[in-house]
């Protein structure tokens, strides 16, 4: 599979734009998205008239509580008039609308693509973590009362057990990714805190208690893709992507391997493949990995190699994971640290790869000299892995 | 073999938005605001923060001249006439309208005409289109 | 490269749950509930008119001898249709149990609920489905001491099952925890 992948053009990203991500923001959904997408055309330097198509990512239309969100949403995207999709995998939707925007640039179809994610959770009340109870079966486990963090509970206490890993270990990337949010203008969650603080915290559902947690957010985020001649006249820096990948594991979650994200380990082949990376964890020099609770941090880079099974708390531990470090991970702050707006994190992420790789993170910026950068996100039941790697 | 579940939110609650918060500060003084992009010389109701031509930031916000009664149809279920109200600024047509109830009390009704709206009283209002009660034939 | 961090000024109004109370942000609001009869289709169904007979089934296929519960018709590895019904048993072994303190709704729970996904027997291995565990302790779990157990369903009795996943009440270990 992907022997050769036979491209009509290469794709730069030119701008990007994020909007605050708090738990409760007053913009109605459309002009979340319209207030992303004019920051990235302003960075790209262009108008709503030099896209030729767009491409719009968002969860659940029942966060929002618009039935065909989509629709409802295309002025806000700016698709008057345009050809306009919208690609909804759960969580992976951030990095997946970015991986659908190439495919129109990459066939030739379009010069340029905006993508925007966007988000609203505050709509549904009390709380919208009752939605997530509609996710699961709803012959084999809904009548059971699931809540969604048994799930991940389940997860992190596996991958606990199979490699002999400390609460103390996990809660250091929720330290990290909180203390690195503070340097971010949109995160919504950053501090410090200690891992005391974090074992201290409210348990929720055990070994996952509330400082383990990302924060429910409303947020938007917005990218601007084009093909090269058109690069070379916005920009003297396009940042190219140069991989991408994507797979999906069975909703059968209780059937699979729980230690080891096997839906990523695909997604991150395909994308290693196509951009040429043969050892990832040397040739990968900083990642924003998908983060909505701390295990999946680590569990995540063992899925995308960049350390071995049961290696990443290590790694961890010893600082390599630091923005200083050898193989920064989350130099963003990542979802517990900037917030998770379900789809709009995703797009956050490859945001600041691309921010990175152009020296435009300021404070946040990691300390080598960075070249290729990955962003990865994830969501559905457990499911889905989506990569994209840029380079400059 | 039946089975049946269902899906429910208890309560959802909509901000109505920036444009939305200016335009319920309109209703609540009794007066209808239309969005107008400057750039492309064109109103759009319910009034928008950007224009969805453009996408430029949308700065004025203005009452119409003139409201028109647009296609409106009987509900079997109600017997309201439930109406697309259409407006008019700066001599132009507004794109787009909101959907509203019309009475007539017997005047005459077709579209092209002109309406005027009933408010609430004042200390009712919420700033939010239920504000406006319904359209009536111009006096 | 220019020097200036990004995001530039990101945008957004945040706003307090109060205010939207006092009408200080305006906002309209709404319900929804929609009741869905479900197609169980001809796995699932079987599947559940067996629990209520107090028996666990699985399907099989003969390709490559997997057994799957809950049964269905597709083979995942194969992509073919799954070939035989398979009475899998109901003991199993703990895969991974954690200790709930909190609902379906995020509301608090009186007594700590033990969710554990199981391994059952008769199955494929690794082949786990989600349910209860009673005859554990909270302490069993946070020490892991319950990885691994063997584990036997409790069923309810048989006049008071209705073909549903709760005909089971929960998993009990075997043999006694210590």
């Amino acid at each position: 599979m992907f022997e050769t992948v036979s491209l009509k053009n290469k794709v730069a990203c030119v701008g990007a734009g994020l909007t605050l991500f708090r738990r409760r923001l007053m913009e109605s959904s459309d002009e979340l998205m319209w207030l992303a997408a004019r920051q990235a055309l302003e960075e790209a330097g262009l108008t709503i008239n030099d896209i030729d198509c767009i491409v719009f990512g968002t969860a659940p239309d029942n966060f929002d509580g618009i039935h065909m969100q989509s629709e409802a949403l295309a002025d806000g995207a700016g698709a008057y008039n345009k050809p306009y999709t919208r690609v909804y995998v759960g969580g992976g939707t951030g990095v997946f609308s970015v991986i659908a925007g190439w495919w129109h640039v990459a066939s030739g179809l379009c010069r340029s693509v905006l993508v925007i994610a966007e988000e609203k959770m505050s709509h549904v009340q009390p709380h919208p973590q009752y939605l997530f109870h509609h996710i699961f079966d709803p012959v084999t486990e809904k009548p059971l009362g699931v809540n969604l963090i048994w799930i991940f509970a389940l997860e992190m206490h596996r991958y606990m057990y199979k490699y002999g890993v400390k609460k103390e270990d996990i809660a250091l990337v929720s330290v990290k990714n909180k203390r690195n949010a503070l340097d971010h203008p949109s995160a919504q969650v950053a501090g410090n805190i200690t891992v005391e603080d974090v074992l201290n915290s409210e348990v929720l559902v055990w070994p996952v208690q509330r400082l383990d947690i990302s924060p429910v957010s409303d947020g938007a985020g917005a990218l601007v893709l084009v093909n090269g001649e058109m690069a070379r006249n916005v920009t003297d820096e396009p940042i190219w992507i140069d991989g991408v990948g994507w797979s999906l594991d069975t909703m059968y979650w209780t059937n699979r391997d729980l230690a080891f994200p096997t839906y990523l380990y695909f997604a991150g082949k395909m994308a290693y493949k196509m951009a040429g990376i043969e050892n990832p964890r040397k040739e990968i020099d900083f990642a924003e990995v998908y983060d909505p609770f701390d295990y999946k941090e680590l569990h995540h880079m063992e899925g995308l190699q960049l350390a071995r099974r049961g290696e990443a708390p290590t790694l961890t531990r010893e600082g390599v994971t630091e923005r200083d470090g050898d193989l920064p991970i989350n130099p963003s702050g990542g979802l517990l640290g900037v917030g998770n707006p379900i789809a709009a994190a995703g797009i956050m992420k490859v945001a600041e790869v691309y921010w990175q790789l152009r020296g435009l993170a300021g404070k946040r910026q990691v300390k080598k000299d960075v070249v290729t950068g990955l962003a990865q996100a994830w969501g559905d039941l457990m499911q889905v892995g989506t990569v994209v790697i840029m380079r400059r | 073999m039946e089975f049946r579940f269902k899906v429910d939110v208890p309560r959802y609650v909509y901000p109505t938005g920036i444009a939305g918060k200016k335009f319920g500060e309109g209703l609540r003084a009794g007066k209808i605001l239309v969005s107008y992009c400057t750039s492309c010389e064109t109103g759009f109701m319910p009034p928008t923060a950007y224009c969805p031509h453009c996408y430029m930031e949308i700065k004025v916000f203005i009452e119409p001249e003139k409201i028109i009664l647009g296609p409106y149809t009987t509900s079997k279920a109600d017997g309201k006439i439930y109406a697309l109200i259409k407006f008019e600024v700066r001599g132009e047509p507004v794109e787009g309208g909101i959907i509203h109830y019309v009475e007539s009390e017997g005047d005459f009704l077709e579209q092209g005409v002109e309406l005027e709206p009933i408010f609430k009283e004042a200390g009712e209002r919420r700033g939010v289109i239920t504000d406006i009660l319904f359209f009536k034939p111009k006096a | 490269m220019e020097w200036e961090t990004r995001p530039k000024n990101p945008m957004g109004t945040p706003y307090k749950p109060e205010e939207l109370e006092r009408g200080e942000v305006p906002y309209t609001e709404d319900s929804l509930e929609v009741w869905y009869r479900w197609s169980l289709g001809r796995y699932l169904s079987k599947y559940l008119e067996s629990l209520r007979e107090g028996r666990i089934l699985g399907r099989r296929c003969k390709s490559c001898g997997r057994v799957f519960v809950p049964p269905r018709e597709v083979c995942h590895a194969c992509f073919r249709t799954t070939d035989e019904w398979v009475d899998v048993g109901d003991t199993g072994r703990v895969n991974t149990a954690v200790v709930s303190y909190i609902a379906a709704d995020r509301g608090r729970v009186d007594e700590p609920i033990i969710i554990a996904v199981i391994e059952l027997e008769g199955a494929s291995e690794g082949m786990g489905i989600l349910h209860k565990l009673a005859g554990v302790t909270p302490e069993d779990v946070k020490s892991m001491r319950v990885f691994g157990m063997r584990v036997k369903a409790v069923w309810r009795p048989p006049e008071e099952r209705t073909g549903s996943v709760n005909d089971i009440l929960y998993f009990k270990p075997l043999e006694e925890v210590g």
